[in-house]
């Protein structure tokens, strides 16, 4: 009698077999890796992109909000414009192990920053200057954790690997500084 | 087989990372779009921060710029002006090449191209109001242009401006483009309009790495220019009333309730929004009530439209403001609005076309030209020691800021120092009112100080003590009286001591409500003859047969300018000095060297009226007969003539029964010359009864004792004397003729001779502490042989009195037009007290028309508190004064608007008579140099206070922008709210034809109290058709403004680049009425023929109008467009190519801002006692806030 596993047995793969499927599956990993690969960085620019923004929306709704009259002095130091944020987008403290990206604003040149004042058409001939109330903003944003997304903030060189966004602030509060240090939004 | 398990996997594998792959794609595109999204949220949130830096931009002050400047706002634009009136800047409120100009004309030429929507064009300009139509409907985010053809009142708009307009058609066919242009965003926020040829222009070149990822265009829109929906009203008119017509017997029986604010004058609720929500038809009261119920706070019932007496106060409904218009939809009980049968779409389309003439949220500022707050021209109670009303107490909270009230506060009514010495806020405040008249009016340049001189002190203590007496009456539970429930009033007596401010060199007066002396004159009687039957009495000494006995009477006349309600109950005292010199011939008439006199109630006589104005003579005796203190002794005398010998006379009156000089009031001195008088002759015969006059016998006549001794009682009426047989009496209905009767005091036998002021301006003599001897000057008649030379009143006409300045004879000189008042002929018994002559001083019209029926004379526009009268007579014109319950009372309704100072003189302490504030538009009148007079409106404000806070601290909502011009849509005409405002009045205009009859009540046409009848009077028959047409309203009096053609004066100025700069240049616009020309108003052929139209009565309208304009608003709306867009890689990256680039994402909506205030900022600095150099204002405590932003997605 004969046993039907030595039947099987008998029948192995053959080489040519396993060649071809060994070939077939490492083309198929190997594209499977690049998709994922492309997937994946898709996934991460459009979950950038969207964090960004709203890491954008909230620096610039703070600064919006911020006392006016002491813009300058409290945002004058680097820390003092930086913020950090985790992959959320949620606001984290400087050294959080959550800490995935860092951002910092940036004023026009009337305020301390290096870009150009807000203008409008036809303010040189009106001879108008609304640097007292209307400031335009950068907020820079570095997806890198820890200490390495600051030092990249610090190198102008670096442009390329942090992003930039734009808007402008205005000052909704009285014309007049306040003598007494009370809020002037 | 492992070759199909291995494909199996493989397959497995590549559905996988195909979903991956996949998913990744779209979580991109997704996380992309979010991107694009938030970078046009960013672009609209850029558009709305530039809307506001423009208006920071066009508010503030420019330190570099001398002078102070001022903003003015209209939808599209604001303008700033130097102190001296020249344009600083033109600020664009919409996006623009050039956003900020120097030049009026670059504003408003800079409309869009006709071709603005050619291909060549569409990189340039966007259609703020392009529509999104779905079916058979089209959804305008600006305006529906089928607003036209629904018939809103004041809009309308031009096809031919600009291309694709459709004025008319299908509803979902007309478009009313609002192209504006583009301003492009580059990636590091630099902004810029695209040049002709395509290329961005701005302050940086676009490049690969800096490309244009955006752009946006807005417009802002002045909600001050939309009618206000939570303070409208519909409007029922109501005036004091002041001559003969069926409105103002209506205003008199008919007064508005309490909270019936839809006929307060001045109020907002008087604003019309059938203006908008009834445009085919005229109204009527059912539509007024339905508009009502759609109104917050406003309820119908009270007067129903002035056709009934009001019962009791009106309770105001509870119903919420409006949040936004959309909700005007439906009622707080969620019933649609618009009637029981209104249906629910029609209505919601309605609503949409009636987003661009309305508003939920409108604002104004309540600051003066100089940006400090504006003063309160309502009194209150000095803090805590005396009482203060709720109004007051809202009223107080309006005009406080940074802690400081402005406005004036009173103490005590019968001290003419106190509410000065004792209140220091009413001495800071009155030291900033004259320093900021003395600063040039911003937009203006001059001030005050160098236009009025001397009189500008004498115009703010005027001011003051006009404010001090508003109200006098208003019943107040102070604090401590609160439990005993007991009202005291401020001045229960109607009387209020003027106010004295030690200011200047000789000091300042104000008018208080009070009386001063405008005629001192001599009566002279003949007690006996020497004729047989004639002798006088024992002990009398016998008289030669050509001798007469002879006694004189020194008589004056009291007046108050103040003349109005509520009753005006003398107290004060007189004392004359100098009488004793007096003498005829060599006899010395014995004359008291000095006599006091303090009359009784002055209005308490049969004929008295307690309205103030000229109060006769014979009251002033008040039944004194021989106990009179001013009675010379009897001298005989020869012959006809007697040789009169006067000299200096001092007159002092004194405030209360004290002869105290801190009492002291006013010293008037006088100069009666001699001169060669007939003698009087003696009465020899007496006179019959008459309606109600008792009969006399001819002794009654001859001595004081006898004449002066009933002077109260029915006095003279007009008979058989009187040479003009249309100017007698009829007999009455029991036969008696009338003539002389008890309680008259001249006959035609007597000699009576005057001293009035020269110019017969009253006023200038009222408000000033002494009067030197060249103001009152002798009659016309005074040295010829004339007998009666006088024009003493009597207070209910000037016919009772015989000999009056004009009687017997002509009412006026026809040939000579200055005799009169004005050139009109008047009617013999309301006569002007004016002596002959008076015509050349009254250059302007500067006199008032009194109230109701009587005569016009120099007074002040005295605030009208109400009377009521009794017995259903017509209030104002029945002889029974009633004092108003609360059932009348309103803050609101007794001061509109600072416009009530219009009567006011400013020529006193210069000596120019018949000249007061200018608040309507006269050509040649002193007033209108600049600065205008009607600036000083400007620093003073009535809080509006009722139904709710309607004024927060010095802002009012619901004002109206008198610029309605759209820019830089001029095609656009949105002059709705104007149409609105003007709505409420009827201004009052007296043809010549009717002067003699406008005014005529009571004995000269029926002797009914109520109406006239035929039964009775005694008019000519011209005169009593005159008068029937005039009370049946067949000639009308009072007419509707026609806005259209009033508004004609403002597209002239519109067009010539021009605007109003303050609310007050509405007293610069003729007010035409229905029927009438405005060439008529401009060449002053109207105003020639209506000139017994008095100045309070043509100031009226404005006075009304003012309180619900302004030229500044704190509330705007942004309409904005914006997209994000994606350059693509082949085109120019200076250009936007809408063939290669695509919009990304797109955002359209509209963002209202509000500027307020924060009446608790610690830092705001009290204004009243800043440095003379200070530029601190209340214009940098200004803030900024977003009360809504909403998408527009239909």
């Amino acid at each position: 009698m004969k046993s039907p596993l030595k039947t099987t047995s008998d029948s192995g793969f053959s080489l040519a077999e396993v060649a071809i499927s060994v070939g077939i599956l490492a083309l198929v990993v190997l594209s499977y890796i690049g998709m994922l690969g492309t997937g994946m960085s898709n996934m991460s620019s459009a979950i950038n992109r969207s964090t960004e923004g709203r890491i954008t929306d909230s620096m610039l709704r703070e600064v919006q909000e911020a006392d006016w009259n002491s813009l300058d002095s409290e945002y004058s130091s680097d820390s003092s414009r930086t913020r950090y944020f985790d992959d959320q987008g949620s606001p984290v403290k400087s050294g959080s192990v959550n800490h995935i990206y860092t951002a910092r604003l940036y004023f026009d040149e009337k305020h301390g920053g290096d870009t150009k004042a807000v203008e409008l058409p036809g303010d040189e001939m009106g001879r108008v200057d609304r640097t007292s109330h209307l400031h335009g903003v950068i907020v820079r944003i570095a997806n890198r954790p820890g200490g390495a997304g600051e030092k990249l903030l610090d190198d102008d060189d670096a442009f390329g690997s942090y992003r930039e966004y734009r808007g402008t602030i205005v000052k909704l509060g009285k014309n007049r500084s306040d003598k007494r240090g009370s809020a002037g939004k | 087989m492992a070759l199909m398990l291995v494909l199996a996997v493989t397959a497995l594998l590549l559905i996988l990372g195909m979903a991956i792959v996949t998913l990744s794609i779209s979580e991109n595109k997704g996380s992309k779009i979010m991107v694009d999204l938030m970078q046009v949220r960013q672009i609209h949130d850029t558009a709305v921060n530039l809307s506001l830096s423009q208006l920071r931009v066009g508010m503030e002050q420019e330190p570099d710029v001398k002078g102070r400047e001022i903003w003015v706002s209209q939808p599209g634009a604001l303008r700033t002006y130097k102190e001296d009136g020249a344009l600083l800047r033109g600020i664009k409120l919409y996006s623009d090449d050039a956003m900020v100009v120097t030049s009026e004309s670059d504003l408003v030429d800079d409309v869009p191209p006709l071709d603005w929507n050619s291909e060549a064009n569409e990189i340039h300009f966007a259609d703020l109001n392009r529509p999104v139509v779905r079916g058979e409907r089209a959804f305008f985010p600006i305006v529906d242009p089928n607003a036209f053809e629904a018939g809103i009142e004041g809009f309308d708009f031009d096809e031919n401006t600009v291309l694709g307009t459709v004025k008319t058609g299908a509803k979902k066919d007309t478009r009313l483009p609002m192209p504006v242009r583009w301003l492009y965003v580059l990636q590091d926020g630099t902004l810029g309009a695209l040049q002709q040829n395509g290329k961005f222009s701005g302050p940086k070149t676009p490049s690969k790495s800096n490309p244009i990822v955006g752009r946006v265009a807005f417009w802002v829109d002045d909600e001050a220019t939309k009618i206000n929906i939570n303070t409208v009203g519909e409007p029922t008119p109501w005036d004091t009333p002041r001559a003969i017509s069926p409105d103002d017997l209506s205003y008199g029986i008919s007064q508005p309730a309490r909270n019936e604010f839809q006929r307060y004058p001045g109020h907002p609720s008087t604003t019309a929004l059938s203006t908008v929500l009834i445009t085919d038809r005229d109204i009527e009261q059912q539509d007024k009530e339905l508009i009502y119920e759609r109104i917050p706070r406003v309820v119908g019932g009270g007067t129903f439209g002035g056709t009934q007496k009001p019962g009791a106060i009106l309770k105001p409904d509870e119903d919420r403001l409006y949040a936004t218009v959309d909700e005007f939809l439906y009622r707080p009980d969620r019933e649609v609005n618009g009637g029981e049968y209104a249906d629910l779409a029609d209505e919601a389309e309605k609503i949409r076309q009636l987003r661009f003439f309305l508003t939920s949220n409108s604002r104004s500022p309540e600051l003066n030209p100089r940006g400090h707050p504006k003063i309160a021209i309502w009194p209150l109670g000095w803090e805590n020691k005396y009482p203060r009303t709720a109004y007051d107490h809202l009223v107080g909270f309006c005009s406080t800021i940074g802690g400081q009230f402005y406005g004036f506060q009173r103490y005590d009514a019968k001290s003419s120092v106190n509410d000065w010495s004792l209140i220091a806020r009413n001495r800071e405040i009155y030291q900033f009112l004259n320093n900021e008249l003395l600063e040039n009016v911003p937009g203006y340049g001059g001030d005050f100080g160098t236009k009025w001189d001397d009189d500008l002190g004498q115009v703010t203590t005027q001011i003051f003590d006009y404010i001090r007496c508003v109200n006098l009456r208003e019943k107040a539970k102070s604090i401590g009286e609160a439990s005993s429930g007991r009202p005291r009033f401020f001045a229960a007596s109607g009387q209020v001591t003027p106010l004295k401010i030690p200011d200047g060199n000789d000091g300042t007066q104000g008018f208080g409500r009070f009386f001063t002396m405008t005629e001192f004159g001599l009566h002279f009687i003949c007690n006996g003859h020497g004729e047989e039957g004639f002798q006088p009495k024992d002990p009398e000494p016998k008289l030669g047969t050509e001798e007469r006995l002879v006694q004189v009477a020194f008589l004056m006349e009291p007046f108050s300018a103040s003349h109005g309600w509520p009753a005006l109950t003398n107290d004060f005292k007189v004392r004359v000095t100098g009488l004793n010199g007096f003498k005829i011939g060599e006899k010395p008439l014995e004359f008291p060297s000095v006599a006091e006199h303090r009359p009784n109630h002055l209005g308490r006589s049969w004929h008295g009226r307690s309205w103030g104005g000229p109060m006769g003579i014979r009251t002033f005796i008040g039944n004194r007969g021989e106990g009179y203190p001013f009675l010379s002794k009897r001298v005989k005398v020869r012959g006809d003539t007697m040789s009169f010998k006067g000299g200096e006379v001092t007159v002092e009156i004194f405030s209360g029964n004290s002869t105290d000089p801190k009492n002291l009031i006013q010293t008037i001195k006088l100069n009666f010359p001699e001169g060669e008088f007939p003698v009087p002759e003696l009465v020899k015969t007496g006179t019959g009864s008459f309606r109600g006059g008792g009969a006399t016998n001819a002794q009654y006549w001859r001595h004081f004792g006898g004449r002066y001794r009933q002077t109260t009682l029915v006095p003279h009426a007009p008979g058989a004397e009187y040479s003009d047989s249309k100017r007698r009496w009829p007999k009455d209905n029991r036969g008696n003729q009338p003539g002389f009767k008890i309680g008259g005091v001249f006959r035609a036998e007597d000699v009576v001779r005057t001293l009035t002021p020269y110019h017969s301006d009253n006023r200038l003599v009222a408000a000033q502490a002494e009067i030197d001897e060249t103001m009152f000057l002798p009659g016309p008649n005074y040295q010829t042989t004339v007998r009666l030379d006088h024009h003493f009143n009597d207070t209910q006409g000037t016919h009772l009195l015989y000999g009056f300045g004009n009687e017997p004879g002509e009412t006026s000189d026809e040939n000579n037009s200055t005799e009169q008042l004005t050139p009109a002929k008047y009617h013999y018994s309301r006569l002007p007290d004016v002596r002959p002559g008076t015509g050349n001083f009254n250059l302007f019209g500067d006199f008032d028309n009194g109230v109701a029926q009587i005569h016009d004379g120099a007074y002040i526009n005295r605030p009208d508190e109400g009377n009521v009268a009794t017995r259903g007579q017509y209030a104002y014109f029945a002889w029974n004064y009633k004092n108003p319950t609360e059932v009348n009372f309103s803050p609101n309704r007794m001061m509109p608007s600072p416009g009530m100072f219009g009567s006011l003189p400013t020529g006193l302490k210069r000596d120019l008579p018949w000249q007061t504030l200018l608040f309507r538009p006269q050509e040649g009148h002193p007033g209108g140099e600049s600065p205008p007079d009607h600036t000083v409106m400007e620093y003073f404000w009535m809080p509006v206070i009722e139904p709710y806070a309607i004024s927060d601290p010095f802002s009012t909502a619901g004002k109206i922008n008198l610029n309605y011009q759209i820019l830089p849509f001029t095609y656009i005409k949105r002059a709705t709210g104007l149409h609105a405002v003007m709505k409420s009045e009827r201004p009052l205009a007296v043809d010549n034809e009717y002067s003699q009859s406008y005014k005529l009540w009571d004995h000269e046409t029926s002797d009914h109290p109520w109406l006239p009848n035929d039964s009775r009077g005694n008019l000519d028959n011209r005169t009593r058709k005159q008068w029937d047409d005039l009370a049946k309203g067949r000639v009308k009096l009072r007419k509707r403004i026609d806005a259209v053609a009033t508004l004609e004066q403002f597209e002239a100025r519109f067009e010539n680049a021009g605007i109003f700069k303050y609310p007050s240049e509405i007293c610069d616009i003729h007010l035409v009425r229905e029927g009438e020309k405005l060439t008529e108003y401009v060449s002053g052929d109207f105003q020639a023929s209506h000139v017994v139209t008095g100045d309070n009565t043509r100031e009226r309208p404005y006075t009304n109008l003012y309180p619900r304009l302004t030229t500044r608003s704190n509330t705007y709306r942004i309409y904005v467009w914006a997209e994000s867009l994606n350059k693509a890689r082949t085109s120019d990256p200076e250009a936007f190519d809408p063939v290669f680039d695509t919009v990304s994402a797109q955002f359209r909506g509209s963002t209202l801002i509000e500027r307020y205030i924060d009446p608790n900022d610690p830092d705001i600095p009290d204004y009243a006692k800043l440095e003379d150099d200070s530029e601190e204002t209340l214009d940098d405590f200004f803030q900024f806030r977003i009360l809504e932003s909403s998408r527009f997605a239909p």
